[in-house]
């Protein structure tokens, strides 16, 4: 043992992470190639060996500390990830120190989306913690003589033969140390050792930052605060493209309070600086900017749009996914349409974004504190903005509140820096919630139709869906307007079809689609196209199942071919908790059911039970059963706590939540507007999780929302007869059915 | 302009006496654990104690309040860091994801136990229902209210 008052060196290890890119949706770059201009991107590629984004570090004091290499939105991926770092280096999970970086600390992060955080960073994280291990037992074998091979694990440190810990606090000594890959020890992954128990991971753990959360600690980008801080906003665009055509401040730059007018009509943007938050809006109330008005459209318009059948009345759809000559005119076994709404994100966090201006080294910086999805393109974007190269460029990370895939474009930065350059003083930019529901990036409406032909026995012969749907991927997501109307005509939405392959075997299939250009914003929604799709299949097969009077489950599991046996362990699970708890055969109640595989890779069966009050009119949703197989699981109870979230997020979309068109553009301002799922929604959940140490792991952020919605239509449909045909249900539809049936 | 907030008197300079009491508690005096949501009241983000009682201090103006107590997140916890039954509860049961609204359910769940200290299902939902989580914890808020009032029982009888 080193002397204690001996100066101690840090040991600081280069994590590695190379994954395989952002699988999910199907994305390739091809798109992009040759195209005349270069604008900032989404960070879509994740960082290769040399680029190391997950730092891992070993403190003097022998606290593990470690950068996540996600962006942190509630996901928990954070959690997973610092248990498999625990595992590694034998810690305990709550013992090891998570932050998140900044773009100063790594170079590169790729943008958190497609539920891809744990299954493209475990397996280099493992092994990175893995060499870490192993570097510090020779170094503990040095110090006490003997070979490396001698000395055993114990907790935070190891052991020799004879008992004597050596701590990592004993091994960390001396200056700031960076260790190559390359020069690390060999090291076997003790969490991607199938024969081998685990200690962290596979255990319930407490999230990640949990203890800050319920004190009030954790920091937002909304609670930074910085000395001398000012308070600024812009104002938004009243819709999607409206041009500035001219601002009249009304006096409000002799107001009281206000430090600075901005109006800057090149970029297209108007907003205010001022001292204290009520004078803010106080002067923004009294500024007034005159928009161009791109033409206005009804509920109608958009409705006649989407609508699929009149599109399929012209002729084939637009893009021909799959075609097997299936025959057009015969008689379906099955024949049903699907509409969804246009659907919001909803956050209760708002956008906001803290800057500040500085000098260091001679030249003008900045410091941006945000809450993102993508920090890097944040940052690009930024300093494009200034014409600045970027290291003079600064984000730091902030946990985000409520994510979806609705943070991941440059926005209330941008604001952030068009007021802040104006002033010499930080500036605190929060959008209000009308501004959070104009701008944001819409999960476009969809209509569908799916027709299935079976033979008495429920054996799918011939199947075809068509839906129409807006943009969900090709928005400024990907591309500046510029380039985005040129992508759309070229090639199909690739974000609108995820999902749309029916993983039944089936003899003929036809898939067709048509996106359409809308007039407001769209973009990525949680699962995007996938829970729409999903929904539009799951629910004609269990209306097939009713048709055929066959047993939901069981004609499922007789469609799915070998390749399947995932999903078809999930069914039978699945059918085996549902029937421990028979249903009263008396009382108005029904069970629906639907399968769903996520991304090629997460299977999940889920089922409903649901009863109609009578007294009141409404559905009661009593009970949700799931069971899920993402491969290998690392942090169960966080995957349990995405279950839930989707399943009420699926609840929120099947009985309350779509935005409405009114006056001319989308009109929903907030929550009155646009009720989102509350606690008196919640059902009681019996939750199976599949974990296979030997199958890689996969998404679970997504995975059961797209399982959900359909089974809990289909629940809908078993206990009240009411098909729920278009989102969200029409209470006086459902009481009126109710009425029919007596 | 001064506030009483957890057990401290704080001056507020003249120039925020027309914020909001939540803006003046999170910019101004830096208790930012109480959270801007929806800022119209229909949330619960905000939610504190006025007296005891849970109100939204985003639609409450701090110059009204001057005499009253107010109790934030940050304040919950006894003075020697032990967290109070409800906070403690919701980390048993691991209520957050991304945390957000969660100040604000920890805030109006505390204040639901000091009235009604062994809240039924409906009860809870009836207390609970305008406070908004888009994460949807619901389920596990409503267990770890269950857990707390156990808790705080217990040691009432004990």
């Amino acid at each position: 043992m080193k002397p204690a008052t001996q100066k101690k060196r840090r040991f600081t290890r280069r994590g590695f992470l190379k994954a395989a890119g952002w699988t999910a949706a199907g994305l390739t770059v091809t798109y992009f190639v040759g195209r005349e201009f270069a604008p900032v991107m989404a960070s879509m590629r994740a960082p290769d060996f040399e680029e190391g984004t997950a730092w891992i570090k070993v403190d003097l004091d022998g606290t593990v500390r470690m950068l996540s290499p996600v962006h942190e939105m509630g996901q928990g991926s954070s959690l997973g990830l610092a248990q498999i770092v625990a595992e590694e280096l034998n810690v305990d999970v709550e013992d090891i120190q998570v932050s998140l970086p900044s773009t100063n600390d790594v170079t590169r992060l790729q943008v958190t989306v497609g539920s891809s955080g744990t299954s493209n960073n475990a397996r280099p994280l493992a092994e990175a913690a893995a060499g870490l291990r192993e570097e510090l037992r020779q170094r503990a074998a040095k110090q006490v003589g003997l070979d490396a091979h001698a000395l055993g694990d114990a907790k935070g440190g190891f052991t020799t033969p004879e008992g004597q810990v050596v701590t990592f606090a004993d091994i960390v000594t001396g200056t700031n140390e960076v260790i190559d890959l390359g020069d690390l020890p060999d090291a076997t992954s003790y969490t991607f050792d199938p024969g081998r128990e685990k200690v962290q991971v596979g255990k319930t753990a407490l999230q990640v930052q949990g203890r800050d959360i319920v004190t009030g600690k954790e920091v937002y980008a909304l609670d930074v605060r910085l000395p001398n801080m000012t308070y600024g906003r812009g104002v938004p665009a009243p819709v999607a493209g409206a041009q500035i055509v001219d601002v009249d401040d009304g006096g409000v730059s002799s107001m009281p309070g206000v430090i600075k007018v901005v109006v800057d009509k090149e970029r297209n943007f108007a907003g205010i600086v001022a001292e204290t938050p009520s004078v803010l809006d106080a002067a923004l109330e009294q500024m007034t900017v005159q928009w161009d008005s791109p033409s206005s459209y009804t509920q109608k318009d958009i409705d006649a749009m989407i609508d699929v059948d009149i599109a399929l009345s012209a002729g084939e759809l637009e893009s021909i996914l799959e075609n097997d000559d299936v025959a057009q005119d015969q008689v379906w076994t099955v024949d049903r349409r699907q509409d969804l709404p246009i659907v919001e994100h909803a956050t209760i966090e708002r956008r906001s974004a803290v800057i500040q201006f500085s000098e260091r080294d001679g030249r003008e910086v900045v410091e941006i504190w945000a809450g993102t999805q993508d920090m890097f393109v944040n940052q690009k974007k930024a300093a494009a903005e200034l014409g600045w190269s970027t290291d003079r460029v600064t984000v730091h990370l902030m946990r985000v509140g409520g994510g979806f895939g609705g943070r991941a474009t440059y926005d209330v930065v941008r604001d952030a820096v068009l007021l802040g350059r104006e002033v010499d003083r930080p500036v605190k930019v929060v959008w209000s919630l009308r501004d959070e529901f104009l701008a944001d990036r819409t999960r476009p409406p969809s209509s569908h139709r799916v027709r299935i032909k079976a033979d008495d026995d429920g054996k799918i012969t011939e199947w075809w869906h068509a839906f129409v749907s807006g943009h969900v991927m090709f928005n400024d997501f990907l591309l500046p307007e510029g380039g985005l109307s040129l992508v759309r005509k070229l090639f199909h939405d690739i974000g609108a079809t995820i999902g749309s392959h029916p993983f039944y075997t089936v003899d003929r299939r036809r898939i067709e689609f048509t996106d359409v250009e809308l007039p407001f914003h769209v973009g990525q929604w949680r699962s995007l196209g996938a829970t729409p799709n999903s929904l539009a299949a799951e629910a004609a097969v269990e209306e097939l199942a009713r048709t055929l009077n066959l047993d939901p489950i069981s004609l499922r599991i007789q469609n799915l071919g070998p390749e399947q046996d995932r999903l078809k362990t999930c069914l039978t699970k699945l059918k085996t908790i549902c029937a421990a708890r028979p249903l009263p055969e008396d009382a108005e109640v029904g069970r629906g059911y639907a399968a769903a595989i996520f991304a090629e890779q997460t299977h999940v069966a889920m089922a409903f039970d649901v009863s109609y009050e009578k007294e009141n009119e409404q559905i009661r949703i009593d009970r949700c059963y799931c069971v899920l197989d993402p491969g290998f699981v690392f942090s169960p109870d966080q995957v349990k706590a995405q279950i839930e979230g989707c399943t009420m997020m699926a609840i929120g979309q099947v009985l309350v939540e779509g935005a409405p068109i009114d006056d001319g553009s989308i009109s929903a301002y907030g929550f009155f507007d646009y009720p989102i799922a509350t606690i008196d929604h919640a059902p009681e959940f019996e939750i199976e999780l599949i974990s296979d140490p030997s199958v890689a792991p996969s998404g679970v952020g997504e995975a059961a929302l797209i399982a959900a919605l359909p089974a809990l239509v289909n629940a809908i449909r078993a206990a009240t007869g009411y098909r729920a045909n278009k989102l969200p249900i029409d209470e006086d539809d459902l009481v009126a059915t109710m009425n029919t049936k007596g | 302009m001064r506030l009483f907030v957890n057990g401290s008197e704080f001056d507020v300079p003249d120039s925020w006496q027309d914020e909001t009491l939540l803006m003046v508690l999170r910019e101004q005096l830096g208790f930012v654990g109480p959270k801007l949501g929806c800022g119209q009241g229909e949330c619960g983000a905000c939610t504190v104690h006025i007296n005891g009682e849970a109100a939204r201090s985003c639609s409450i103006y701090a110059i009204d309040v001057q005499s009253d107590s107010i109790t934030t997140i940050e304040g919950l916890a006894s003075a020697d860091g032990v967290l109070h039954p409800v906070q403690q509860a919701w980390l048993d049961e691991r209520v957050a994801q991304c945390g957000y609204c969660q100040a604000g359910q920890i805030m109006q769940a505390a204040a639901l136990l000091n009235e009604e200290p062994n809240p039924d299902d409906q009860t809870i939902i009836d207390h609970m229902s305008n406070n908004l989580c888009r994460c949807g914890t619901y389920k596990r808020i409503n267990l770890a209210i269950k857990n707390a009032s156990q808790v705080m029982q217990t040691r009432k009888a004990s």
